[in-house]
C-alpha cells in the first residue's frame, strides 16, 4: 500500500479517536466549560487530522505494523495452493517469507493475471486506492469552492450599500472597540434570509434589510464583527478542507457539524460577555427575529451567518439564557483538559514517521544502507577530527573547560562539544577521534569555534557553520555530497581530487567578504559552478553574512590563487616574511598544541600575541581577521578595544567585536547604556542586533518613557512593530500640533485648517522661528492680508505677535525663492549640539511627492 | 455614464470638488464633514471613499501611508448627468417642460429670470 496513504489513514484513525473522546467528554462538560474552549479545542483535532507529525513511538505506529503484515499476507498467500509450479514445499517457503516483508506484491499478482483476475483487481485496487482518495478529495474541494463562489456572486448581485452615516458610524465604533482596524463594508441584500459576513480580505456585513431596530442592529454587527475578529471564516475553511481530505470518515463530517455549532455558541458567548448578562434576553430575541425567514439558499457553506437552523437555534437560546462567567475551578479544569487532549493528540501519533524521514535525498548517489550516521556539534571550542585506531569515537580534552558528549544509538553517533565558560578563547584544541570508515549522513555544525576535518571519505555531509572557522578537506576518492552553509567567519573546502566527478555549486549570499575559488569554476551572478565527469557527487556551498571562504583544489592552497592584495599585506605589513601555505591554519593549531599544558606565563604571552595581531589587522583594515582574532583576547583587552572602537565611532569593527559578547555581561549592557545615553544611534543599532526580544522590549519601554523618538524607531523596527510606531508618531504629532495651536490662541492667532487668522484677518505669511532655529513653522496663504511672526523669548516661550516688516518679508521670500517651489519647502528640524567631523548623522526617513526632486539647503550655526 | 451616488457620498464629493488643491487628503475631507455639521467615523469615511472609487468618482494614489484623492468626475459633469436624469424621469427629456415649470411655477426670482433671459439671447446669438 502507498506509504503516504498509510500515513494519512493513520492520521484519520487517530483523529477519529480524538473526535470520539471529545464528543463523549462534551456530554459531561457542556454547560460548565467556556464555549470558547469547546470551540477552539477542535483545532487540536483538526491539526491532528492534517499534520503528519508525532513522536516515533506511538499507538498508531504499533497498530499499523500488525495491519501491514496482515495486508501483505492476505495478498500473497492465496496463490500458494494453486501455484502452477509443483515445487517441493521446502523450495517455496522462502518465497512466501520474502513476500511478507516486501511490499511489491503486485509483481507476483501480475504474473498470475490469467489465473486469478479477481485477485489481480483486488491488488490493483489496493495499490491505486490513493488515486481514488485523491480524486474524490479534489472533487469535493472544488465543489465546495464553486458552491461558495456561486453563493458570493448571488449575494453580490443584489447588494446595495447602506448609506446611512449613523449606521456606518455605529459599525465603525463597534469595530474599533472590538479591535478591528480594517474598514468593514455594510450592505443590504433582500435576498439573504439572515445577516451574514462575506469576504476574507474585504469583509462585508450583509443585512436582509436596512430597516432593523437600533438594538437588533447593534447585536447583529457585534455578532458578525466577533466572527470576523476571530477569523472564523478561516477556521471554517480549514475544517472544510479537512472534511474534503477525510471524506471517507463519517466522524470527521460529524466533527464539522459540531464545530459549526460550537462556533456559533462561542460567538454568542463572546458577544454576551461584551454586552453583559442583562442583555441576554434581548440578544435571544434578535436571534429569533433573524430566524424569521431562513432557508432560501445554501447559506451556511463558507459564509458566517447569524443563525444556521432551527434546531441549533433552540440550543443556542438555551445556552444564552444559561450564560455565566466561568469560575476558578472551571478554569483549572479547562487547563487540565487542554493539556490532556494535547498530550493525547501527540501520543496517538502517526504511522511511519521514521520511514518518511529516511527517504533518500535527491542527488544521493550513495547506497547508504547500513552505514552509520554521524552528527557533530561544536560550540565555542576548537576541534580537530582525527582517525581513531579502533571503531569507537573518543576525545582528548580538558574537562575543566569543555563538555564533550558522545552517544550512540542505532548506528547513529551524536557528538556534542561545548565550552563551559562564556569567554572561551579556543586556546586548547580538542582531539576528536572517529573511525575512518564510510559514513551515511554526516551533520557538522559549528558555532563560534574551530573545526578541522579531513578524513570523511564517503558520506552525505551537511554543514552549518556560524561565526566559526571551519577547515573541511575531502580526501582522494571522496564519494558523497556536501551541502554546507557558512554564516560569517571562515570556511575552507579543499578537494584533494580537484572536484573530480562532482557538480559543485558555490552560492554567494554574503555581505562583506569574499570567496576564493579555483579559476576553472564558471561564474554567473552570485553563483559559481563546476561540473566534472559523472557529476555524481553534489557539492553545494553557500556563503552568508560577512566572512571569507576559500574553495581550493589539491595543489591550490598556495600563493597562486590567494588574492594578491592579501599576499602583499601578509608579506609587507603583517608578517614581514614571505608567504607560507596554510599559515592561518597552522598558527592556531601549533599554538594550541604547544599550549595544551601551558603555564600561565605562556598563556599570557599568547594573549599578547593576539593583541599584537589584532592591532595589525585593525591597522590593515581587515575586518574578517579582526573578527577571528577578537575572541582570543582576554577580557581586559576586549574591553579596551571596544572602548577604543566606540570612541572612534568605528562601528563596522565595533559590530563584529560585540558579536562575541554575552548580551547579559556587564560589558555589553554597559555599552548599551552608554550608546543610549550618548544617543549613538549607529552603535546602538549594532547592539540591538545581538539582543533577544525581551531585551529589545526593555529598551523600547525605556525609549518610550524617555520620549526618545529615534531609538523608538530603531527598536520598533527590530521588533517588527513598525505599525505601532506610526501610530505613536501620529499621536505625538497630533498632540504637539494641538499644544502649539493652544499656544498660538493665547496670543490671538487662531487656526482653521491650514489657514491662520490674526485679529480676524486672514494671514498671508505666518512665521514662527524657535530660539536657536531648531524648528520653524512657515505658512503662506496668498489670499491673506497680513504678515505676522511669533515673538519668543530666550526660553522659547511665546511672548507675543508682531507684524513683519517689509524687509523681513523680502529676506524670507528671498530665501525661499532660492528653492523652486516655496510651497513644497519642508524644514527638517535637526538638534545636535556637536557633530564630530567625518561623522554621519541620520535625519530620519522622508517621503517626497515633489516632482521637481529634492534640493538640500542646510544652515549651520 | 455617471453612476448614482448616495447623499452621504455626494456630501464627500462636494468637499473634494470644493478643494482648490489638485489633490485632496483624508484629514481635509474629515474636517470638511465636521465643518458641514456631519462628522463621521474614520472607518465610515474610508468605506464611503472606497465606494466612490468603485463608482469611478475618485481615484486614489497611495503615497507612503496616506492616500491622495483626485476627482475623476467634475461637479459640472455630475450636475449635467443628474439634470439629464431628472429631465428624463420627470419631463420625459423635454427641457422646455422644465423651464416652463420654473417660470410658471413661480420658482424663479425676478433677477434670476432676467439673467436666464440674457443667457437665452446669448445662446441664440452663438447659434
Amino acid at each position: 500500500m502507498n506509504v503516504a496513504l498509510k500515513i494519512f489513514l493513520s492520521m484519520s484513525v487517530s483523529g477519529s479517536l480524538l473526535i470520539l473522546a471529545l464528543l463523549l467528554g462534551k456530554r459531561f462538560v457542556k454547560n460548565k466549560i467556556s464555549r470558547q474552549w469547546q470551540y477552539y479545542i477542535w483545532l487540536v483535532v483538526v491539526l491532528r487530522l492534517l499534520l503528519p507529525f508525532g513522536p516515533e513511538i506511538s499507538l498508531m505506529g504499533n497498530t499499523y505494523q500488525a495491519v501491514d503484515q496482515a495486508i501483505s499476507q492476505a495478498t500473497s498467500l492465496p496463490p500458494q495452493p494453486q501455484s502452477p509450479i509443483n515445487a517441493p514445499k521446502g523450495d517455496f517457503a522462502p518465497w512466501v517469507g520474502a513476500e511478507q516483508h516486501n511490499e511489491t506484491v503486485n509483481s507476483l499478482a501480475n504474473d498470475l493475471t490469467t489465473v486469478h483476475p479477481l485477485q489481480d483487481i483486488g491488488a490493483l485496487l489496493i495499490n491505486h486506492i490513493w488515486l481514488i482518495w485523491l480524486v474524490a478529495s479534489l472533487g469535493l474541494l472544488i465543489r465546495k469552492i464553486t458552491i461558495y463562489q456561486g453563493f458570493v456572486q448571488y449575494i453580490k448581485a443584489g447588494l446595495t450599500p447602506v448609506s446611512d452615516i449613523k449606521r456606518l458610524d455605529e459599525l465603525s465604533i463597534a469595530a474599533e472597540q472590538s479591535g478591528i482596524k480594517k474598514p468593514i463594508e455594510l450592505c443590504v441584500n433582500p435576498l439573504v434570509s439572515s445577516p451574514l459576513l462575506i469576504g476574507f480580505f474585504h469583509p462585508c456585513i450583509v443585512l436582509p434589510s436596512a430597516d432593523i431596530p437600533e438594538k437588533d442592529f447593534r447585536y447583529i454587527i457585534l455578532h458578525e464583527l466577533t466572527h470576523y475578529k476571530r477569523r472564523d471564516m478561516f477556521y471554517k475553511w480549514l475544517v472544510q478542507i479537512t472534511v474534503c481530505l477525510h471524506w471517507f470518515n463519517p466522524l470527521v463530517h460529524l466533527m464539522s457539524r459540531e464545530i459549526t455549532k460550537a462556533c456559533e455558541f462561542s460567538c454568542d458567548e463572546a458577544v454576551l460577555a461584551k454586552i453583559g448578562r442583562g442583555s441576554a434576553q434581548d440578544y435571544g430575541k434578535t436571534l429569533l427575529d433573524a430566524m424569521a425567514a431562513v432557508g432560501r439558499y445554501k447559506e451556511n457553506l463558507g459564509a458566517v451567518t447569524l443563525s444556521e437552523n432551527k434546531q441549533l437555534l433552540k440550543e443556542r437560546l438555551g445556552a444564552i439564557m444559561k450564560f455565566k462567567e466561568p469560575s476558578k475551578a472551571v478554569k483549572i479544569l479547562t487547563i487540565m483538559l487542554t493539556l490532556f487532549l494535547a498530550v493525547g493528540a501527540s501520543f496517538v501519533g502517526v504511522y511511519t514517521v521514521g520511514t518518511a524521514q529516511a527517504a533518500p535525498l535527491p542527488h544521493t548517489p550513495l547506497d547508504m544502507a547500513g552505514r552509520p550516521a554521524l552528527s557533530l556539534d561544536v560550540r565555542n571550542a576548537a576541534v580537530n577530527v582525527l582517525a581513531a585506531a579502533d571503531d569507537k569515537i573518543s576525545a582528548e580534552y580538558n574537562g575543566d573547560v569543555y563538555t564533550v558528549d558522545i552517544s550512540e544509538q542505532d548506528k547513529k553517533w551524536n557528538v556534542s562539544i561545548s565550552c563551559k565558560t562564556n569567554t572561551n578563547t579556543n586556546d586548547e584544541t580538542i582531539k576528536l577521534y572517529i573511525p575512518d570508515i564510510d559514513y551515511g549522513d554526516v551533520n557538522l555544525s559549528a558555532n563560534s569555534g574551530y573545526l578541522t576535518c579531513d578524513l570523511i571519505r564517503s558520506g552525505n555531509i551537511v554543514g552549518n557553520f556560524n561565526m566559526a572557522s571551519v577547515f573541511l578537506t575531502l580526501p582522494k576518492g571522496f564519494a558523497g555530497s556536501v551541502d554546507a552553509t557558512a554564516n560569517s567567519g571562515y570556511f575552507q573546502l579543499i578537494s584533494q581530487d580537484d572536484f573530480k566527478n562532482t557538480s559543485t555549486t558555490i552560492t554567494d549570499n554574503g555581505s562583506w567578504g569574499e570567496i576564493c575559488r579555483p579559476k576553472n569554476f564558471k561564474e554567473s551572478g552570485n553563483l559559481a559552478t563546476f561540473t566534472d565527469g559523472t557529476g555524481a557527487n553534489v557539492i553545494q556551498v553557500t556563503r552568508k553574512g560577512s566572512g571569507v571562504m576559500g574553495i581550493y583544489t589539491s595543489d591550490a592552497f598556495d600563493t597562486s590563487n590567494f588574492p594578491d592584495d592579501w599576499k602583499d599585506l601578509w608579506q609587507n605589513e603583517w608578517q614581514g616574511k614571505s608567504w607560507e601555505d596554510d599559515w592561518w591554519r597552522n598558527t592556531w593549531q601549533e599554538a594550541d598544541t604547544q599550549n595544551a599544558f601551558a603555564t600561565s606565563g605562556e598563556q599570557s604571552e599568547k594573549v599578547d600575541a593576539a593583541s599584537a595581531d589584532i592591532e595589525r589587522y585593525y591597522e590593515a583594515d581587515s575586518l574578517s581577521l579582526f573578527e577571528i582574532t577578537f575572541p582570543r583576547l582576554d577580557d581586559d583587552t576586549q574591553k579596551k578595544w571596544l572602548e577604543k572602537l566606540y570612541a572612534a565611532g568605528d562601528f563596522a569593527f565595533f559590530s563584529v567585536a560585540v558579536r562575541w559578547l554575552d548580551t547579559n555581561s556587564a560589558l555589553f549592557t554597559g555599552f548599551a547604556e552608554k550608546a543610549y545615553a550618548d544617543k549613538e544611534m549607529a552603535i546602538f543599532s549594532t547592539l540591538t542586533d545581538c539582543m533577544d526580544e525581551a531585551e529589545l522590549e526593555f529598551w523600547l519601554d525605556r525609549a518610550l518613557e524617555d520620549g526618545n523618538g529615534a531609538f523608538q524607531s530603531i527598536l520598533f523596527a527590530k521588533l517588527d512593530r513598525g505599525e505601532e510606531l506610526d501610530e505613536l508618531e501620529e499621536k505625538q504629532e497630533k498632540e504637539w500640533t494641538e499644544a502649539q495651536a493652544a499656544q498660538y490662541r493665547a496670543v490671538g492667532v487662531t487656526m482653521d485648517g491650514k489657514d491662520y487668522y490674526y485679529q480676524g484677518q486672514l494671514v498671508n505669511i505666518f512665521l514662527d522661528i524657535r530660539v536657536n532655529r531648531a524648528l520653524c513653522t512657515l505658512n503662506m496663504n496668498p489670499k491673506g492680508t497680513v504678515n505676522i511672526k511669533i515673538v519668543r523669548d530666550a526660553n522659547n516661550k511665546i511672548t507675543g505677535v508682531s507684524y513683519m516688516t517689509e524687509a523681513e518679508v523680502i529676506e524670507l521670500l528671498g530665501n525661499t525663492n532660492a528653492l523652486d517651489d516655496k510651497a513644497d519647502m519642508e524644514i527638517i528640524p535637526v538638534i545636535f549640539d556637536t557633530v564630530a567631523a567625518g561623522k554621519t548623522v541620520s535625519l530620519g526617513e522622508y517621503t517626497t511627492h515633489c516632482p521637481m526632486g529634492i534640493k538640500f539647503c542646510m544652515t549651520f550655526q | 455614464m455617471v453612476q448614482q451616488i448616495s447623499d452621504a457620498e455626494l456630501e464627500i464629493m462636494k468637499i473634494v470638488w470644493g478643494n482648490p488643491e489638485e489633490v485632496t487628503l483624508f484629514p481635509y475631507i474629515m474636517d470638511g464633514l465636521a465643518a458641514r455639521g456631519k462628522p463621521c467615523q474614520k472607518n465610515t469615511l474610508i468605506v464611503l471613499l472606497s465606494r466612490l472609487m468603485n463608482k469611478g468618482f475618485l481615484s486614489a494614489k497611495k503615497i507612503g501611508r496616506r492616500n491622495e484623492y483626485t476627482t475623476l468626475v467634475s461637479e459640472t459633469e455630475y450636475q449635467t448627468a443628474q439634470t439629464k436624469n431628472f429631465l428624463d424621469k420627470i419631463y420625459e427629456g423635454s427641457a422646455k417642460g422644465l423651464v416652463s415649470n420654473l417660470i410658471f411655477g413661480d420658482l424663479l426670482a425676478d433677477e434670476e429670470y432676467e439673467e436666464l433671459k440674457r443667457l437665452l439671447e446669448k445662446g441664440k446669438g452663438q447659434q
